[in-house]
């Protein structure tokens, strides 16, 4: 009987990291949204914190995935490889942060209604244009909820999770692998 | 020969094409003339972008997906990746240089924010913009200070 080569394998870590960074992400800036508007008086610095820990959360499926991948390859991996696995695990990111919406949702949290009412206290607390945000939110209340406005916001979020994790998984790559080898 | 290399290896290619597109997705399509999409764009980016629409740039009237600095983030990843060829025939880049040049970007951000936030000054939608393209195109310089293309 031959022996069997092992060959590392990065889908299902990569698909793992994406859907719990997503889900990590999603709970952090809505219940911080969420917390900000149950105090009645929701301020800037709360919502600075909110992005700014969803923003730094984005870009880790794809190092995470690389770094758990490096284990597996001894530290040698190629830099296409590294961006391949970050793509991977940013899909998987984008489809569970778009799902997320819907969990908020049975919740009894609408989270873009969510968004939109704070963007407003803000603007009225903060001296900014009301009016711009009414506009705003008259736009998104006019989109007609179907399958396919669905179906296309969760194909944006696809798109911009990749590529951000393409990108993280190759700057991974260069900080961390050994790149010298064309074994991985 | 040096340009000829890098626009046609693959790799270089996908990450030049998908910084664009990210580029123009970040703008809400607006200034690629499809305005249908400003809706959608505009949600998906909700979470990691602030979205002031005070601090936003508009194009033809309608605001982008995104606030000027994070706009200056996504179109510097693209406009950086198309001048690195350039880039690295002047400049000798090690690893450990360009992530120097990667903190100071973040340092500056930083400051930035933090001087805006306390009063210290007010920052612009053009000096925003301008930071952004910096700590981005200092990433793109870390992804591709030990690449060569093939």
């Amino acid at each position: 009987m031959e022996p069997v080569e092992y060959k590392p394998s990065y889908a299902q870590t990569s698909m793992t990291y994406g859907a719990v960074f997503a889900v990590v992400a999603s709970l952090v800036f809505y219940g911080i949204l969420v917390v900000s508007m149950s105090s009645g008086n929701p301020g800037m610095l709360g919502f600075v914190i909110a992005c700014l820990g969803c923003l730094g959360i984005i870009f880790l499926p794809g190092i995470f995935s690389v770094k758990s991948f490096l284990k597996q390859t001894n530290g040698k991996l190629l830099i296409g490889k590294g961006a391949v696995i970050g793509l991977v695990s940013g899909v998987a990111f984008g489809v569970v942060y778009g799902f997320m919406d819907l969990v908020w949702l049975l919740a009894g949290v609408d989270t873009a209604t969510m968004f939109m009412d704070y963007m407003l206290a803000l603007s009225e607390n903060y001296g900014g244009n009301t009016g711009q945000v009414d506009d705003m939110r008259e736009m998104m209340e006019s989109q007609p909820k179907t399958g396919g406005t669905i179906l296309i916001g969760v194909l944006t979020n696809v798109i911009i999770y990749s590529i951000v994790n393409l990108l993280s998984g190759m700057l991974a790559v260069s900080i961390w692998a050994d790149t010298s080898s064309d074994e991985f | 020969m040096h340009y000829r290399n890098w626009f046609t290896d693959p790799l270089y290619l996908v990450v030049l094409v998908s910084t664009g597109i990210l580029a123009l997705m970040s703008s809400g399509m607006v200034i690629a003339g499809i305005e249908s999409l400003n809706i959608y764009l505009f949600q998906s980016f909700r979470g990691i972008c602030h979205q002031q629409l005070w601090r936003t740039f508009t194009y033809n009237e309608l605001y982008m997906a995104v606030c000027s600095r994070c706009f200056g983030f996504y179109s510097g990843l693209a406009i950086v990746t198309l001048f690195i060829p350039i880039f690295k025939k002047i400049f000798v880049t090690t690893l450990q240089k360009s992530l120097y040049i990667l903190y100071a970007s973040l340092s500056l951000n930083g400051i930035d924010f933090l001087g805006n936030f306390v009063g210290a000054w007010t920052n612009t939608l053009a000096s925003r913009f301008i930071l952004g393209m910096m700590l981005s195109g200092s990433i793109i310089i870390v992804i591709f200070s030990i690449y060569k293309p093939k």
